[in-house]
Parts: C-alpha cells; sequence; structure tokens
C-alpha cells in the first residue's frame, strides 16, 4: 500500500512539475510576445489561449481540492481544519504580498505607459504633419495651377497628335505622367516618362467632382514610398475630358515627408493603443499573478495534504488504540520529526499490543489457575474461607457453606460479628477464628464444636494469617473439617471393641458359672435341710437369673458390635409405621405426613427395630405426663442436593436434659433407672447403617423431639 | 470480473471527472462558444463567380463590407486593417463526400494616409495599391474584387469540379499586439461573411 502510495505520488509529481512548467515557459513567452516585436507577436493569440486554459485547469484543480475540504470540513473529517488552516496560511502569505506588488506594478506600468503620451508631444505631431500638409498644399496648389495653364496651353483638335502634344507638355511641365480621358474612363492618350502598361485613372468619387467640373489635386503615394502630386483637370467646358498629371516631389521631400506620415501615424496609432496596451500588459501581469497564485494555491492543498496526513494517521490511530485495536500501523510519514512522531507511534502500539496480548494471556491463565482452583475448592470436603485484615470474609466454597448449614449470601462481604448475629448456632467457631486469627502470625489448630438443627457438629479448624507481597498482613484463611461422623465413628468404634471384648470376655464365665450354680443346687439341694435347701435354691437362682441378664446384656453388647448386615428394600414407610403404632393402638400416637411420601430402600426389621426403640423412649419419657402424646411426622426434604426422608419423633414429655444433649446417643446413656441405655445407640447405629443421621432437636420445648434423615439414595458407612 | 478495488476505482474516476473535468470543459465550452456566437457578420457577400474568360479562370464578387464603428476609428487612427478573401473549389467524390481541389487566400490591406488623407487599398500579393480619397470609395472598390486565377491555380480547377465557396473576414491576428485581446474580446472585431457557395457553371 505504501509502494502504491508512493507510486501514485511519483505518477502525479512529473505531470504536476510538467504543467506548471510549461504554464510557465509559455507565460514568459507571452509576456515576451508582449514587448518585443518578434515572431512571438505572430503566436500571441495562442499563447493568450494556452495560458487562459492553463489558468482555468488551474482554477479548476483548485476548486476541486476547495470542494475537496469543503466537504471535508463539513463532515467534521479528522485533519481537515488543520488542512484549512495551513491552506488559509498559505493563501494569505502569497496573496497579501502579491496582490501589493500586484497593485503597485499595475500602477507603474499605467503611469509608464501614460508617461510615453504626452499633450506637447502629441500637439508636435498634428502641428508637424500640418505643416507638411500646409507645405506640400501650398505645392499642390502652384502645381493645380500649373496644370490648368498646361491643359489651356492644350489645343489639339486630333486626339493622334495629343499623344505627341501630351509628351512636349510633359516635358515642359515636368510631370511624370499626363493621360487624358474622358468621363467614362476612357483613355484617349497618354505619355509617360516610365514605361507603363496603362496610367491609373482616378477613381469613381474623383470622377464625380471632376464632372461637377471641379478639378482635382491630391498627393498619391507611389508604388514604392515615393510620392506624386496627382492634379487631374477637366479639359472642356462640358466635363467630358479631362487632363490627369502625376508631379514628382523630390526624394527628400517623399521621405521626409513620409517620415513625418509614418512618425506621425505611429504616435497616432500608439496613442489610439494606449488603453489596449495597458490592457494588454495588465491583462498579462494579471495572468501571471493568477497563475502564480492558483499554482501556489493548488501547491498549498498538496502540501498541506502531505503535512497533515501523518497527523491524521495518528489520530486515527490513537482512537484505533483507544477502542482497543493495537494492531493498527500508520505508515511512515518520511524522515523528518512526523516521521519520527508516527514511528513512536508505531513502536508504542506494538508494545502495547504486546503487553495487551501479555496481559490477556496472563489473565487467561490467572483465570485458568482460578477456575482450577475453584474447582478444586468445590470440590473439597475441607471448608475454606477467606478472610481480609478486617475479617470480613471474602471467600467461601461450598464445603464450607455446607458445613455450616449456611448460604453463601449469608457469608459473603459479611463481618464476623454481623454473621454471629444472623447465625448464632456458628458464634463458637466465629469466636474462635476472632480469637487466633488477631495478632497471630503463626499457623494454629483447634477443635471446635458448634451446633446447628442437626445436632452437634465438631470441627477441627485450622487457621493462618495471608501476607501481601511486601510481608504486610493483608488477610486470613482458615479451613475447617466436619469431623463429627469420624469423631463419632471413633467413638463407636471404640465402644464397638470395647463391647465385643466385654461380651467376649464376660460372655465366656457366665455359663460356667450359670452350670456350677446349677450343678449346686442339683447336688446339694437333697442334702441340705429345708431351710438350708430353701437358701440354696433361692440363692442358685439368683445366680441364674443374674447370669441370664448378664447373658442378655452381652448378648446386646454383641448386636451392638456386630458389623451391619442391611437387607434393604423399598418400604412404604407410612405403611410401616402404621403397623409399628397398631401394635401400641392404647397409645396416643399420631402420624402426620407433610407432602407425598415415596418408597424408600430400608431394611424393614432394622427400621422396625429403629422405631420400636424410639417409641418405646417417647412411651417412657411421656409415662408421667398427663396427655401422653407422641407425633410421628414423615415429609420428603431435600439437602445438599438429595433426597431425604425426615421422620419427626416429637414427644409431650419430660424433655431431654442439656447435659446429656451430647452424648445421647452414645451408649449407656439413658434418664431412666432401668435399662441398658444402648436403645438410643442402636437407633443411631440402624440409623449410620443406612446413611443417614439423628439428632435431638434442641430447640424443641415441650417435650423431646427426634429427628431422623434417611437418604433415599444409600451412600454405605461402615462403622468400626 | 472486475475486482472490488478496480471498481472502486472506476467510480472515483467517474466522480472525479463530475467535480472537475465536466465543470471545467463545461465553462471553456461557453466563454468559447461566446466567440462563435457573438458576433454576427457584417461583411455581407451579395454575389460570387469563377469564370472561364480569354485571360483564364477569374474570381468576381460582389461584397459589403459594413466595419464597425471601432474598426473605423482604429482605420482613421492608422491602425492597418487586413482582409482575409478565401476561396475554395470542391470536386465531388463518392458517397458525398467531396475533396478540395483549389484553396486560395487573397489577403487586402485598407489603411489611412493621414498626410495625403486617402484611404489606400493594397492587394498584398501583387503589391497593387488604389488610393481613396474617402472611405466608402475604398471600401466599395474593396467589394469588387476581380482576380484572376494564376495557371496553377487555374489547372487545379477540374471539368468535374462543381462547387466553389468565398469568405471574407478581417484578419485580427493582423492587428496590433496590444489590440488582439480586446478585438477577442469586443464582437464588433469579429467581422467575418461566412461561406458564400455557388455551383460553378459548366
Amino acid at each position: 500500500m505504501e509502494a502504491g502510495r508512493l507510486k501514485r505520488r511519483k505518477r502525479l509529481f512529473l505531470p504536476v512539475l510538467g504543467l506548471l512548467l510549461f504554464i510557465l515557459v509559455s507565460l514568459h513567452l507571452m509576456s515576451s510576445a508582449t514587448q518585443e516585436a518578434s515572431e512571438l507577436g505572430e503566436m500571441y493569440s495562442w499563447l493568450l489561449l494556452i495560458n487562459s486554459l492553463g489558468s482555468f485547469l488551474l482554477l479548476g484543480l483548485v476548486s476541486a481540492n476547495a470542494l475537496w475540504l469543503f466537504r471535508q470540513f463539513s463532515k467534521k473529517a479528522i485533519g481537515s481544519r488543520l488542512t484549512a488552516r495551513i491552506v488559509m496560511l498559505f493563501i494569505i502569505l502569497s496573496l497579501a504580498p502579491s496582490s501589493v506588488v500586484f497593485y503597485y506594478s499595475l500602477q507603474f506600468l499605467h503611469r509608464s505607459i501614460d508617461s510615453w503620451f504626452d499633450v506637447q508631444v502629441d500637439h508636435a505631431m498634428d502641428e508637424a504633419l500640418q505643416l507638411s500638409q500646409a507645405s506640400l498644399d501650398e505645392r499642390m496648389r502652384n502645381l493645380l495651377k500649373q496644370t490648368e495653364q498646361a491643359n489651356r496651353s492644350l489645343d489639339v483638335q486630333s486626339d493622334t497628335l495629343l499623344a505627341i502634344e501630351l509628351d512636349d507638355l510633359r516635358n515642359n511641365i515636368l510631370a511624370t505622367e499626363l493621360t487624358v480621358f474622358s468621363k467614362s474612363r476612357e483613355i484617349i492618350a497618354y505619355s509617360s516618362a516610365s514605361p507603363v502598361l496603362l496610367p491609373e485613372l482616378p477613381n469613381d468619387t474623383v470622377l464625380l467632382q471632376l464632372r461637377r467640373g471641379e478639378p482635382y489635386v491630391n498627393l498619391q503615394p507611389g508604388s514604392s514610398d515615393e510620392l506624386f502630386i496627382q492634379v487631374v483637370v477637366p479639359t472642356n467646358a462640358d466635363n467630358s475630358r479631362f487632363l490627369q498629371a502625376l508631379y514628382p516631389l523630390s526624394s527628400r521631400i517623399s521621405n521626409l515627408a513620409n517620415s513625418i506620415e509614418s512618425a506621425y501615424v505611429h504616435y497616432k496609432e500608439l496613442t489610439f493603443l494606449r488603453n489596449s496596451l495597458k490592457f494588454t500588459f495588465s491583462l498579462t501581469l494579471s495572468l501571471v499573478l493568477l497563475v502564480s497564485l492558483l499554482a501556489t494555491i493548488w501547491i498549498a492543498f498538496l502540501s498541506s495534504k502531505r503535512l497533515v496526513k501523518p497527523v491524521r494517521d495518528l489520530v486515527r490511530g490513537t482512537q484505533a488504540v483507544a477502542e482497543g485495536n493495537y494492531e493498527q500501523k500508520i505508515a511512515l510519514a518520511g524522515k523528518d520529526e512526523l516521521g519520527f512522531l508516527v514511528e513512536s507511534f508505531n513502536d508504542m502500539t506494538s508494545r502495547i499490543g504486546q503487553a495487551r496480548d501479555l496481559a490477556d494471556k496472563s489473565q487467561i491463565e490467572i483465570e485458568t489457575q482460578r477456575n482450577y482452583l475453584e474447582a478444586i475448592l468445590a470440590s473439597l470436603s475441607t471448608g475454606v474461607i477467606s478472610f481480609d485484615r478486617e475479617l470480613n470474609i471474602l471467600t467461601a466454597n461450598r464445603a464450607a457453606c455446607n458445613i455450616l448449614r449456611l448460604d453463601e449470601t449469608l457469608l459473603l462481604n459479611h463481618t464476623l460479628d454481623e454473621i454471629a448475629a444472623s447465625s448464632p448456632n456458628i458464634s463458637r467457631l466465629i469466636n474462635t477464628i476472632q480469637e487466633r486469627s488477631t495478632g497471630s502470625q503463626e499457623p494454629w489448630q483447634e477443635e471446635c464444636a458448634i451446633f446447628g438443627g442437626e445436632g452437634r457438629q465438631i470441627l477441627m479448624i485450622r487457621g493462618t494469617s495471608l501476607y501481601d507481597s511486601s510481608n504486610k498482613l493483608s488477610g486470613a484463611l482458615v479451613v475447617f473439617d466436619d469431623v463429627t461422623t469420624l469423631v463419632q465413628a471413633q467413638r463407636d468404634a471404640a465402644w464397638g471393641e470395647v463391647a465385643k471384648r466385654l461380651a467376649h470376655e464376660i460372655k465366656n464365665p457366665l455359663t460356667p458359672i450359670q452350670l456350677s450354680a446349677e450343678r449346686i443346687q442339683h447336688k446339694l439341694s437333697a442334702a441340705l435341710d429345708e431351710k438350708n435347701g430353701a437358701l440354696l435354691k433361692k440363692s442358685t437362682h439368683t445366680i441364674v437369673q443374674q447370669v441370664e441378664a448378664m447373658k442378655t446384656m452381652v448378648k446386646e453388647f454383641s448386636d451392638y458390635a456386630r458389623p451391619p448386615s442391611l437387607k434393604t428394600e423399598q418400604i412404604d414407610l407410612e405403611k410401616l409405621l402404621k403397623e409399628i403404632i397398631a401394635l401400641y393402638a392404647s397409645k396416643n400416637i399420631s402420624i402426620q405426613l407433610n407432602g407425598p411420601i415415596e418408597p424408600i430402600p430400608v431394611d424393614p426389621l432394622r427400621i422396625r427395630q429403629l422405631f420400636h426403640n424410639l417409641i418405646k423412649n417417647s412411651l417412657e419419657a411421656t409415662e408421667s405426663s398427663s396427655s401422653q402424646q407422641i407425633k410421628i411426622v414423615l415429609e420428603k426434604i431435600t439437602a445438599q442436593d438429595r433426597d431425604f426422608l425426615q421422620i419427626a419423633v416429637e414427644d409431650n414429655g419430660s424433655g431431654l436434659p442439656k447435659e446429656q444433649l451430647d452424648t445421647i446417643f452414645d451408649p449407656y446413656v439413658t434418664t431412666k433407672e432401668k435399662g441398658t441405655g444402648l436403645g438410643l445407640a442402636i437407633v443411631k447405629k440402624i440409623i449410620d447403617e443406612h446413611g443417614g443421621i439423628i439428632w435431638a432437636d434442641r430447640d424443641f420445648q415441650n417435650g423431646a423431639r427426634f429427628v431422623v434423615r434417611l437418604p433415599y439414595s444409600q451412600i454405605r458407612r461402615t462403622t468400626a | 470480473m472486475k475486482s472490488g478495488n478496480s471498481v472502486q476505482s472506476d467510480q472515483n474516476r467517474h466522480k472525479g471527472f463530475n467535480t472537475f473535468w465536466l465543470p471545467l470543459l463545461t465553462v471553456t465550452v461557453l466563454i468559447f462558444s461566446s466567440f462563435l456566437f457573438a458576433a454576427e457578420p457584417e461583411f455581407f457577400i451579395r454575389s460570387a463567380s469563377l469564370e472561364k474568360n480569354n485571360d483564364g479562370w477569374q474570381l468576381s464578387a460582389q461584397i459589403d463590407y459594413r466595419f464597425s464603428e471601432p474598426t473605423i476609428e482604429a482605420l482613421n487612427n492608422g491602425v492597418p486593417l487586413y482582409i482575409s478573401t478565401r476561396l475554395k473549389v470542391d470536386q465531388p467524390k463518392r458517397w458525398f463526400w467531396s475533396k478540395t481541389v483549389l484553396e486560395k487566400e487573397i489577403r487586402t490591406r485598407l489603411r489611412y494616409l493621414a498626410l495625403s488623407k486617402l484611404y489606400q487599398v493594397t492587394d498584398l500579393e501583387d503589391g497593387k495599391h488604389h488610393n481613396f480619397a474617402s472611405f466608402q470609395a475604398a471600401i466599395d472598390h474593396l467589394g469588387s474584387p476581380k482576380k484572376t486565377l494564376s495557371q496553377q491555380e487555374a489547372d487545379s480547377i477540374k471539368p468535374d469540379s462543381t462547387k466553389a465557396k468565398l469568405k471574407t473576414k478581417l484578419e485580427i491576428e493582423s492587428l496590433p499586439l496590444p489590440l488582439r485581446p480586446v478585438a477577442y474580446l469586443k464582437p464588433a472585431w469579429h467581422l467575418n461573411s461566412g461561406w458564400h457557395t455557388w455551383k460553378l457553371a459548366d
């Protein structure tokens, strides 16, 4: 494109230069033609035409450029104002001095021409001519008299002898030629000093005068600058014949007369042409001025376009950069300051483009890394929360929201105090974070228990401070895991192990003890008296009874410790519950269905045991209450993208002691005097086997509420 | 098929023609047409003939020379006026074309002699001049040219030449240089008879 532009410029440059040179040459020739009488004078009209056409051509070019500029200005195109300013400057700079020079040149020219003409010279020329005429008039009068005298002396009857007479007469009167002719211009006789074919007779106008009887006398220019005096007089009274005489003037007089006439005519012509001369010179000068001005204006347009082009390109380039296009390059504008500016601009945009590309690349990388980290954080089961320096939460991953059972909107961009106020169940966590994060530069770790609607949660929290590149504190990072299940599983495993070992260690001696007791009864009962026999029987019976009780306890322990072996089926839990409740027909146990529920995959036997244990527990708790009420609420809920069947068992008993709420599902935790304390532990175990959760609703007033959630899709969990 | 660039450049050329060359041409034609149509002929050829006689082919004509006031004033102030009279003889060719077999120019000078107060008419071909006491007599003489063609000129007139035409005009180019621009600009100086055509006698 640059090469094409250069080519176009070269293509235009030569014709432009050629045109200007041609016009200049023709102007010079025209100017020369007006000053000298030369061959150029013959070409003057052509030169004038060429220069006029050249002026028109230049005017056309200037008009086209002016129109272009006007359109650009109207459209407020880039660079149009600058171009207009430069062009105006050029015009003013060229017009002002040119006009002054033109005006004064014209004045000078006109005055110079006027100075050629003097009234005195004019008078002198007139008087010189008049003097010549007067002098010649005198001579003419004399020659007229002489001719009339000669005419009178002509007295020839015969035309034949007239020629001879004329000859003599001519010699006498010193005429060059004598001719006698009729009124019908018929030559009757003539005599001539030089051989002529036929003498020239007067024209009709002279003849008319002669026919009226008036003689005619006048100067007659000869064929070669000599002057004659022509005299024609009528020869007879009826004016039918005329005598014409030609008298030569002496060469000196002829020369003088011709000289005077020539000078006079020349001066007269010049005087007549005075205004034309002024006009012609003014026209030439005006054409020169016009062509110069038009050429200057045209060059001004071309130059300003050339000058403004790089500026316009720069403006466009700046706009492109502002719009984010860094690829635009501006063509180099030459080796001057503007070229340097353009080169610097190109360099700058190139670098900006590279920096932008680098930034984009970095941004993409950062985004990719961020997305990667976010994906990792989102899929982590560990909660990750980041804080700023003021401990406002900046980010919280999905696991953190799930663990704390809070929506992301309740966490992000809130202070810890605000979160504590809106979610008091995690106030302990917040307090821990606040205490450990302020003033601590080392990573820290702490276990913290929070109590939500789903019961106690044990969180293992680890925290660290964050620093920026200048090692200034920029925030904090806290990660936490819900280790409730782990702790519970550890506890269950521990209890299971204890139960297994106890069962094994205790079970073994029980049978021998029972057998020994029975044997003692059998062997000694006959040998003892009635009293001792009764004592023996009672004692052995007690031993056997207690052994049985211990066997039962050991069996229950074994059952608790036994690994689960579920046989799941799709069970309509409402129907199952109704069957179970039917066994407690005398009791006030109701079922409430909150919405439709679907069959759920559970082990029916284990579930029965579960509900039996819960109902028995509630019945025992409401035994002392006047109006025993047990309500079982069934509803399908969705939590953490999973469907659960939630069963809440509510009673209006004495409620649960607050100090036992944390451990109520542990083995051997009971509020009753009797009982193994394994009922709720077994319930929890069954629920764990089904992958569900159970908790005691600590907020339930007027009794106790146990909430069971069983998943519709099983995630098997095993406990040691 | 033209590419987008060549179509664009064609459009640009047409646009350039419309905005620049067309107005320029229009203005030029208008100005020069003013010269062509501004002046009505003040020279009038009433009749002309080209006849063969004993002396050869002779051209005779009757022309009314009606000079304008500026031309007469110029004449009386010493400016010589040159009259050019052109004769053309055509020979017919095929398809209504014709060939010019003879083209002759007769130049005459009319000037005023201030000393003798005579108007001199000079035939620039043979140098002969005739002097007249009045302007009217001079132009009467001027208006009755009689010219015998030379042998060479006569020989160029073919037997089948059918048409002759005659035109007379005032030569502006022969005027003094300072007067020429004025003469070109003023219609009074554009004295031209136009072509007078006639059939040659058998």
